[in-house]
């Protein structure tokens, strides 16, 4: 998979591409707005990481760019402009995704997943790791053909896990996507525990393997 | 409180009353001597009038006789050696027609008549003293009244013009409010004191609101350009948690950089917030219902108030439903409920309760009340908190500001108490 980075920061960039090295992800970078222009006129990507502020230009400017030129590549927007006009105005233009800076790698990788497979598969969306099977348009989970019903949190979860696999996430990765704004207010990441481990229980009870292992007291992490 | 103009006017009549006072006796003085001296002008005049005309010193017994008779005040007497002679003097007669003793100038003075030698006396009645002091008195009194009714209509006719522009440059500063930016427009003046007072405020306003802004300005920038180095930093954590030879040492250290880069970036969110509230990036508003909005939040408050073991009550009476934007209500509920889980005590309670137009909540906590002047204030708190940004109850209070909504903290029977009312 191809991804271009657009992003004039280097050290996030670099945390980006470090991060996302580590499965099967082909990442490309580009720090200005002529830079990105020329690789988006000159390339496909599979899907492009924008950030609005660029030297040299908006990155506004190339999303309407790549809308002209009629191309399938999917964008999500990394930006320190949370603002909901920015927003809208983003996801209008055709983003697929909008990440408000400063994000955790992991909430990265889990929507730069859900994108590309968003993008590659039309109709049916299966992710299948073993006995495990997830379609991702139903949001239906099946474990040895037999069906498991799980909490929206815990499917929340488990995705978040498919999408950062052989990955560590950190608690307060998985504490922040699970509790979306409130993340903040929040002072413990208890129920985090809580969640993950009624997510392990329900798998053991299906038959699933153990996937899902705790990392130092702070992580988990998804072996696959 | 007394108005400026009204004090001058007391000012300004005491002055005139004491004038006055001190002024009558002189008056009195001044108008007696004068008078007196005229009279004895007179009498010297009417003495000398007498002695020219040479046949006054023929007059016979009989003629003095019908002289005295038919002058009043030129008598020719006897000669009684009892009475001053040659000077003028004060003396009391009695008048038979009017049945009262009359104050007169008098002079006797020797005579050779014809036959004897006699006193010439030559009188003049005086205005009584008591008139005159009754004249002095109603005269003053009269200037008084006069000067008085004129101050008051003066003092209003100098209010109306003279100080108009003051008391409309009041009013406008009154109203000014810098959050509001309304920059107020004063009066245009030909008078030096107010054409200095109203520059000198434009002045200072257009500073202050200068000030303001880049205050505002700056808060937002800062927040703004640490957002990047924030993302780097927590990204950089990221990837050092993926290092397969962390040790367990290290892991720990990990955990607690990212607490404290959770913090920053807390703190960091907030301020970034309470500047947008300020520049009134939250103009959108919405029909809102608060029971399904504290129903909705209220999990994952829960799984925070099991750690210390808190009961949370929740009870709407009665349902609010107000017109406001929907991300900062939510943001004022959570932070009031947030607050009351983290200032709490172990096995303590919390009592939410919703009631005609009214949000309260009530927790267990220290057993003392907080200064109710400063828990609104930025980073204002007592007991310092490790997870707490010291923004939360600012940020309460400025969204209650910006839709007009009274925030109360009270401490009653050991419990504190907030509570929001609504329009």
């Amino acid at each position: 998979m191809k991804i271009l980075i657009i992003e004039d920061e280097k050290q996030l960039a670099e945390s980006i591409i470090d991060y996302l090295a580590g499965e099967s992800y082909l990442c490309e970078l580009a720090e200005t707005f002529g830079e990105a222009m020329d690789k988006i006129h000159g390339y496909d990507y599979d899907c492009i990481l924008l950030d609005l502020m660029l030297p040299g230009g908006d990155g506004l400017t190339l999303l309407e760019e790549l809308k002209k030129m009629n191309k399938q590549d999917g964008v999500i927007i990394i930006s320190a402009k949370d603002t909901l006009d920015d927003k809208i105005k983003g996801l209008k233009l055709g983003a697929d995704d909008y990440l408000a800076k400063p994000f955790h790698l992991s909430e990265l990788g889990a929507r730069l997943y859900s994108v590309l497979r968003r993008k590659q598969f039309n109709s049916s969306n299966t992710v299948t790791i073993d006995e495990l099977e997830i379609d991702l348009w139903a949001k239906s989970i099946t474990v040895n053909q037999q069906p498991l019903i799980l909490t929206k949190k815990e499917y929340d979860l488990l995705l978040f896990f498919v999408g950062n696999r052989n990955r560590i996430i950190s608690k307060s990765a998985l504490a922040e996507h699970l509790s979306g704004d409130m993340a903040d207010m929040l002072d413990n990441h208890g129920f985090v525990y809580a969640h993950v481990k009624n997510l392990k229980k329900k798998l053991a009870d299906a038959g699933c393997r153990d996937y899902i292992k705790t990392v130092y007291g702070m992580g988990y992490k998804w072996e696959s | 409180m007394k108005k400026l103009l009204n004090q001058t006017l007391i000012y300004y009549s005491a002055f005139a009353l004491l004038m006055l006072l001190l002024a009558t006796p002189f008056f009195y003085w001044m108008s007696q001597k004068l008078h007196i001296d005229d009279v004895d002008e007179a009498i010297r005049l009417r003495e000398k009038e007498f002695l020219t005309e040479p046949k006054w010193n023929e007059l016979s017994e009989e003629d003095i006789e019908k002289w005295n008779e038919f002058n009043r005040d030129i008598k020719i007497l006897p000669d009684t050696s009892g009475v001053t002679k040659g000077k003028i003097i004060d003396q009391v007669f009695y008048d038979v027609l009017s049945d009262e003793w009359e104050p007169y100038r008098v002079l006797y003075r020797d005579i050779q008549t014809e036959e004897s030698k006699s006193v010439l006396m030559i009188r003049i009645n005086l205005i009584e003293s008591e008139d005159l002091m009754r004249a002095t008195g109603v005269i003053f009194l009269a200037i008084l009244m006069i000067l008085l009714v004129g101050f008051v209509l003066v003092t209003r006719v100098v209010s109306g013009k003279l100080w108009s522009p003051f008391y409309q440059t009041l009013h406008l500063i009154e109203a000014f409010d810098i959050e509001q930016n309304n920059k107020p427009h004063f009066p245009a003046t030909k008078t030096l004191e107010f054409y200095k007072l109203t520059q000198t405020l434009e002045r200072l306003i257009t500073e202050n609101i200068k000030a303001f802004e880049r205050e505002k300005e700056f808060t937002q920038n800062a927040s703004h350009e640490l957002q990047t180095p924030l993302a780097v930093f927590q990204s950089k954590l990221d990837i050092l948690l993926q290092n397969p030879d962390l040790t367990k040492e290290q892991a720990i250290i990990l955990q607690q950089l990212y607490d404290a880069s959770a913090r920053l970036l807390r703190i960091n969110k907030n301020l970034l917030l309470l500047s947008k509230i300020e520049n009134k990036q939250f103009s959108q508003t919405e029909p809102l219902y608060l029971e399904t909005m504290i129903e909705e939040v209220l999990p994952y408050f829960e799984e925070q108030a099991e750690d210390k073991a808190l009961n949370i009550e929740w009870q709407c009476k009665e349902d609010v439903s107000i017109e406001a934007n929907k991300g900062l209500t939510e943001i004022l509920v959570n932070n009031l409920i947030m607050n009351s889980i983290r200032h709490n005590v172990a096995s303590g309670h919390i009592h939410i309760v919703l009631d005609r137009n009214t949000l309260i909540i009530k927790n267990s906590g220290i057993p003392e009340p907080l200064d109710e002047q400063n828990i609104f204030q930025r980073f204002s708190r007592g007991t310092r908190h490790s997870h707490s940004s010291g923004l939360g109850l600012a940020i309460v209070k400025k969204i209650a500001e910006l839709n007009h909504w009274q925030v109360a903290y009270n401490f009653e029977n050991n419990e504190h108490i907030f509570s929001v009312t609504f329009h």
